[in-house]
Order: C-alpha cells, then structure tokens, then sequence
C-alpha cells in the first residue's frame, strides 16, 4: 500500500452542473478567449467586471470557492515573487513613493501595478482550474484532438497529440507510486535524499531516475506491442466511444464569452466612442 | 480447418548476426476452436515467442502460422489476424491505454472503426463477462493487478474474437488476482471461446484441457493434463514441477500404491488411499 | 534481548483525510536472532506496511519500534546504521538497478555506509558470490544485460553487502518459474544456515511459508492472527480458513486422511515426509 495509491488522474471534480454538460471544445474555447481577455484588461475596474463574470461561471460550475484557492497554492511563492519584483523593479520613472526599503523606493503608482500583475496571474490560474475542475481528462484529450483536426493539413498531428496527452495522464500515477517505490528501495540500502547542497542532492536522484526511466522505456516499448495487439494503427478510420456534441447550450456560451471577452479586448475608449 | 495452424515454426532473434538466439526450433502446432490450452515451459523455452506468431506480432524465420486460414506473413491479412486471435499480456499495467477502464476497453472497438453505438453495447457487455462492470468509471491506477487484468480480457472481449491468449497474464499477480483470471477464463471457455493459457504454474495448466510443454524452443510433450502430468521425470528435466499432490501421487505409486494416474486434487488422493485395501500395500522395504 | 521489537504499533494512512485508512492495529511482536519467520496474510492485510517499520521507512502513528534495543522514533537515531543491520528487499528488487556495472550496484549499498574503498570491494565480491555470482564474469556486465532471475541476485547481492543481521524478503520469488523459485529459495536457506541470518520471508503461498519458515506471523486486517511454530499454525486450520487461508496442499491431505480414519500423523510438511508417514501407517494396518 503506498501513499501515491490516492492521487488521481487530473484535477477533475465530477458535477452535474451546466458547466461540466459543456462540450469541452467549447470551455477550451472559452478558456483561451477569457486569457486573452484577462492580459488586455485596462484597468481595476475592468478586473472586476471580468472577476464577476468568472464568479458566475464557478457559481454555475458547483465547483466549491475552497477548491479554487487551493489551487492557487502552488504558485503562491511565484505569486509573491512576481509582486515584489515588480514593486521594486517597475521600470516606471517618478512617481509618488509609497515606502523605502534601504535604498528602493516604492512608489505608489509601482505597489498599483505590482498588484495589478499579481492579479492577472490569480486570473489566469483560476479560469484554467476551472476547465481541469469541470472537464475529465478524457473530454480534454478529445476536445484537443478536434479542435486540432483542421490543422491536420499543415501537418499538426492532431490525434497523435491527443494519444500521447492520454498515455501521459494515465501513466502518471503509475509513475508516480513506482518512483515511490524505487526511493524506499534505495533508502532501504543507505540512500539519503534530503541532506547536502543543491548538487549533492542531484546526485542523489540518479538511483530514482535511472530506474524511473528504464522502467518507462520498457513500459512504453510493451504498450505499444499491445496497443498494435489490439489493431492500433493510428488515427485513420478510428471511431470513438463518446462524441461530442455541439449543443444549443454551447452556441450560447461562446456567444456570451465572446461578448465579454470582446468588451475587453476592443479598447474601452472605442465603446465610449460607440456609445456616443 | 483448425483455428490455428503452425507448421515447421523457427524463429530466431538478431537473425544474422553475432548475437542471434534461437528461440523457436521447428514447432509444429494445430489448435482446433473451442479448446482450452495451456503452454508451460520454464523461463527460455520459447513459449511467449511462439505466442507472438499466433496474432502476427512476430513473423517466422521460417515455416508458417495459418490463422483461421490466412498466413501471418500476408501483411493485408494482419489486421483481420489480430481482430481474431486476441491477446492479454504479462504486466498488468503496460497494456492499459486510457484513463478510466471504460474507455480503455472500447480502445479495441475503437481501432476497428466500430460505431458508437454498438461500442457502448460492447463496452458494457464486455465488462459484465468479465464482472467489472460496476468499476468501469474508475481510474486503471486504483485497481488490483488481477482487476486490470480483467480489464485487459474485457479489452479483447469488445473485439469480438474467436480465440484468446493469455501471455503468462498471472505470472505477476497474487494469489487472489490468479484466482479472479483463472476464474474468468473459465466462463470464456464456456462461451465457446479458443483460450491459450501461457503459464508457468502447473496448478493452472491442471485445469486447461489439453497441456503443451516446451522446452529449448520445441514441444516436448503434448496431451490431456493426466497424460503430460504422468511424465513425471520428462517435467523435471523442463524445468517444470508438479504441484505437491500429484507429485506425491506419483511418488506413492512408484512404491507401489494402486493410485491411479490422473490424480490431482487433495480429496481424488484421499479417497484413493482411503479406499485401498489391505492386499494393495506392498510389503517390504521400498 | 530480541532484534526487532514492536509495540503495539499501529499506523494509519492519510490520517484526517476522508481516505484514512488503518494499515496496521497495535502490533506486538519480537523477531529474535536466529529466527526465520514466514509472514503471512490475504492482501491488504498489512505485511508491507508491517516490515517497513523494520527500518524506519515508516514510522508508527503510535506505539514503537525496537531496532537492537534502539527506538527507531527517538530524536538523534542513526536509521542508516538501522538499514545496516536491517536489509529490506523489495517486491521485483530487480527494478532499483541502475549502476553502469554489477559491481558498482552491488557497490550502492556499502559505498553509502562509509565504508572504505578496500571494504567495498570485499563486500562485492562477497556479496555476488553468496548469490551464485561469479564477481570475475558478472562485476563488469551492465546489470540491464543480464536475464530477469539474474537481475533479482544482484538486487538480493546488494543487499547482503551491507551485512545485515536481519534479512527481509518481501516475496522474493514473485514472478519466477518453478526453477527459479526453487533456486532461489534454496539460496536464502543456505544463506540463513551459513551465515546464520536472521531471515523474514514475507509470502502469500502457505507452501512456500512451509517450506521455508520455522515460525509463521498470519496478519489478518492489519492485526496479528497467530503467532507461533509452523507446525502449531497448521494445527488451527479452521481459524485459517475463516480468514480466506488455506493450509499448503500437503497438510491440507494429512488432515483430510486423519478424518476419514486413517490414522496418519497430521504435521507433515513436506511431499517426502508425506510419503513416508503415509506408507508407514498403510503398512501397518
């Protein structure tokens, strides 16, 4: 029995909401349009209105509030880096200043931006959770491969692409609780991994990787003999056992995220031009 | 026609160079439908490499395997091969493809270019012979080796085929996996399905209907379990051995005994001594 | 004073999480020198969980473990002089090499001792050698050239080379065919008899358990079922079965026999001894 038993494929969270009845090439979609949206945002003001729309998508999406934060957690060190970097760093001449530290100065239109940047980055992390939360690994592989498929033209191996995704996912864990497995095996005979400098702890991980990798490489070398076993011969004349289906529901949510996203990207003087 | 045809078979590896082993040296083979076949050999026998010619994976070096009438080494006829003889292979986890079981079942359908619909029917079908069913959203990584092995057979199951081969597919399991596979083959060989049982436990070949034993590339012995079991001395020299009842079996008859020769099972033995009479026991020194 | 020592140990996976999970529940038990046991159970019921204990890859989520009288919890324990005295070996070792050459691997484990270069070199060779290596045409080869069975003695080499006092086996012959099972089974017990090791041999087959153990430890949902002399455990065949154990094939007979009135002695382990017994008693009626 091992720890890494537990960790699951993907970060999805199965619910009956509206969200997740999306077809995923339609959160992709929508996805990709919110970023865009989120890096050309103006102003404060405009992180608000965004932030409110986002909110009723986790609203509708039954994904709970306390999920979302967590998944802010890894980038949490980053998050705060990009901050005080850009605090002190802006590059913005004169100013009024805020605080000194020794030397630096902080001015306050510098803290603005540095919360600012700060903000994009929470942004974009909490729309991306949202697509992993409310689509299963399976619609994401899919959902890529026939967004990918007009693309096959100039070459984009869209189905190669959305196989490799899939072999990935469905191995990481697998990987996963083997590396746990080597690293008790090697600690069993003596080995120690947290002790010493940076290097010093490199080299301790080659007893992990070595095994990890030869072991992935003899892996990957019986899956595909069972794969041709079971007449793989890539993604000609292949059928699928779920499909994905275009509905009204999705015509109105690219609708509706186009619009919103359109208001930010069209500069906002353009519509007070408009409005006039 | 039998199901399966091998003629003359040699096989060697790194053929024309330094390193070219033999593994197959003139194995001659015909497997009719509906049997249920156990091929035991120790480690270097040759049996997985025969394995892999009976759905194409391997071509021969020489000699030829006629599946269901077509030649492995006709490369149009591969496909239609392989749809037909499936197989489920050693390590649990190196043949499942998908993140949840469902989807990895249909992989097979999927690859005929078999409709949605009629998947689905598969899928579920397939996961239900194989008693699954209620597990066919879960995550492959959360199951037990003999449940992924299920999973495998249910794979090869949604492709509809006339035989399948089990590649030394409880090696790795524990007992209580080994029993689960054993168990399923069973009802395949019920449904009139071809089943080739790769094993190196003696105790699973018992049960098949017909035991081959290889060795250094070739059959060595070729019969029903009582026939090949009683060749006590040959299965030595194999590399293979009896499971503790029919050894002892053996062992009483040389001294002796009146047992007769297709006992295998704890009870068959103990009413065989049981029943003996006094004249049956010889006296004297053994 | 014994050279494994638990205390009530119980420990809990993913305590607080909504997976917890009770791997283990007040364990109380002694591995004494000299001592082979064969620890048994179905799956699931703790016998990984258990012998990871043994060298500190675990700790107890309460009660304690006794490594030569030492507490493996307490603040300032050395845990690689632990893994010295106690050699852990994996399910398929086979897959942790990773060194360019046998030697080197085999090297891995007294290299991380401390030891001296003269040192590490006697254990390689001492080492391959108990598994039935010769150091002069093995030491070189890259351990991914060599066949599975081989594989697995130089994992079992690497161990030994650090000298252990206490050998743990968590089922060492797992995937092998019957001649590989029987050799190496048969090297462990020479290795148990020569060196006088220590040997804990974790196993799901009661026949292996049989043919190997003087002792037997049956868990059953992470507690001790029994505890005691092989022979003592298969006389309790009934609570066996109750928990989805079965006495190995030969014993299984004996006691059958004994039922339907042939009046054998039920403790026999082995086919040879079975055979005897059998004779003796049919011969005398």
């Amino acid at each position: 029995m091992e720890l890494t038993r537990y960790v699951t494929i993907g970060q999805y969270i199965p619910r009956e909401s509206p969200v997740h009845r999306l077809d995923p090439r339609t959160k992709i979609a929508a996805v990709t349009l919110l970023m865009v949206a989120i890096f050309v945002v103006p102003d404060f003001f405009g992180y608000a209105l965004l932030a409110l729309f986002v909110l009723g998508i986790v609203l509708s999406s039954q994904i709970p509030l306390g999920y979302l934060l967590r998944a802010l957690r890894p980038i949490l060190f980053l998050l705060a880096l990009t901050v005080v970097l850009n605090m002190f760093f802006s590059g913005i001449q004169g100013g009024t200043p805020l605080f000194s530290i020794g030397p630096v100065a902080v001015t306050r239109e510098a803290f603005l931006r540095a919360l600012f940047i700060g903000t994009r980055l929470i942004g974009l992390v909490i729309v991306t959770s949202l697509l992993t939360y409310t689509t299963s690994p399976v619609e994401l592989t899919d959902g890529m491969e026939r967004l990918l498929r007009p693309f096959r033209r100039i070459g984009v191996p869209a189905h190669e692409l959305a196989m490799m995704m899939t072999i990935a996912l469905r191995f990481i864990p697998t990987l996963l609780q083997e590396t746990e497995k080597i690293m008790k095996a090697q600690m069993a005979r003596g080995a120690e991994f947290a002790r010493g400098g940076l290097l010093r702890r490199a080299r301790a991980m080659i007893p992990i990787l070595v095994p990890l990798f030869v072991s992935a490489f003899r892996r990957a070398d019986e899956l595909a003999l069972a794969m041709e076993a079971r007449c793989y011969r890539g993604g000609e004349g292949r059928t699928r056992l779920k499909q994905l289906r275009f509905a009204s529901r999705d015509a109105v949510a690219v609708v509706v995220t186009l619009a919103v996203a359109a208001l930010f990207i069209v500069p906002f003087s353009t519509w007070v031009v408009l409005a006039r | 026609m039998p199901l399966i045809e091998v003629t003359n078979l040699k096989y060697v590896y790194n053929a024309g160079t330094p390193e070219a082993v033999v593994a197959l040296d003139g194995v001659s083979l015909r497997i009719e439908r509906g049997e249920y076949l156990a091929v035991v050999g120790g480690n270097g026998s040759g049996k997985s490499t025969l394995a892999k010619h009976l759905n194409a994976l391997l071509l021969p070096t020489e000699g030829d395997v006629i599946v269901d009438g077509m030649n492995t080494k006709d490369h149009a006829a591969t496909w239609d091969i392989r749809r037909r003889v499936g197989m489920v292979f050693q390590n649990p986890d190196n043949q499942i493809v998908a993140t949840v079981v469902e989807e990895d079942v249909a992989f097979g359908p999927e690859n005929l270019g078999v409709p949605p619909d009629e998947i689905r029917a598969r899928v579920d079908g397939a996961l239900t012979a194989v008693d699954m069913f209620e597990y066919r959203r879960k995550e492959p990584h959360l199951l037990s080796g003999g449940q992924k092995q299920r999973v495998a057979v249910a794979g090869i199951l949604a492709m509809r085929p006339q035989c399948v081969i089990l590649d030394e597919a409880t090696t790795m399991l524990d007992p209580e996996g080994q029993q689960e596979v054993v168990d399923t083959i069973a009802r395949l060989v019920a449904d009139g399905i071809t089943v080739i049982h790769i094993t190196h436990s003696m105790d699973e070949a018992l049960r098949c209907h017909r035991v081959v034993a290889m060795a250094a590339g070739r059959i060595a012995l070729d019969g029903p379990p009582e026939a090949v079991f009683s060749r006590v001395d040959d299965l030595e020299r194999l590399r293979l051995a009896l499971p503790p009842i029919p050894r002892l079996a053996h062992q009483l008859r040389r001294a002796g005994l009146p047992i007769p020769p297709d006992t295998f099972g704890t009870d068959q033995l103990a009413d065989a001594l049981t029943a003996l009479t006094p004249a049956e026991v010889p006296d004297g020194p053994h | 004073m014994a050279l494994i020592e638990c205390e009530r140990v119980s420990h809990v996976y993913l305590q607080g999480t909504p997976m917890e999970t009770v791997a283990l529940s007040d364990v109380t038990l002694a591995i004494d020198e000299g001592d082979v046991v064969g620890l048994i159970g179905p799956t699931g019921s703790g016998k990984s969980t258990l012998v990871q204990h043994f060298n500190g890859l675990l700790k107890p989520t309460s009660g304690s473990v006794r490594v030569g009288g030492v507490d493996l919890a307490a603040r300032g324990t050395d845990l690689k002089r632990i893994r010295e005295q106690v050699g852990l070996l994996f399910q398929f070792p086979e897959y942790q090499l990773f060194e360019e050459t046998v030697a080197a691997d085999v090297a891995f484990g007294p290299r991380n001792l401390g030891l001296d270069a003269a040192d590490v070199e006697t254990r390689v060779e001492d080492g391959l050698r108990l598994v039935g290596l010769d150091p002069a045409v093995y030491g070189k080869r890259s351990p991914f050239s060599l066949s599975g069975g081989e594989m697995r003695r130089v994992a079992i080499a690497g161990v030994l080379a650090m000298r252990p006092k206490v050998l743990v086996l968590d089922e060492p012959a797992a995937g092998l065919d019957p001649r590989g099972k029987e050799d190496i089974l048969g090297q462990i017990r020479a290795l148990q008899q020569q060196r006088g090791l220590t040997v804990v041999l974790i196993t799901h087959s009661m026949d292996e358990a049989a043919q190997m153990a003087r002792r037997l430890i049956v868990l059953h949902r992470g507690r001790v079922f029994l505890d005691g002399p092989v022979r003592e455990v298969f006389e309790r065949a009934a609570d066996l079965r109750s928990i989805g154990l079965d006495l190995p094939a030969v014993p299984q007979l004996m006691q059958r026999l004994r039922l339907r009135g042939l009046d054998v002695r039920a403790d026999a382990l082995t086919v040879d001894e079975a055979r005897e017994e059998i004779l003796r008693v049919l011969r005398w009626n």
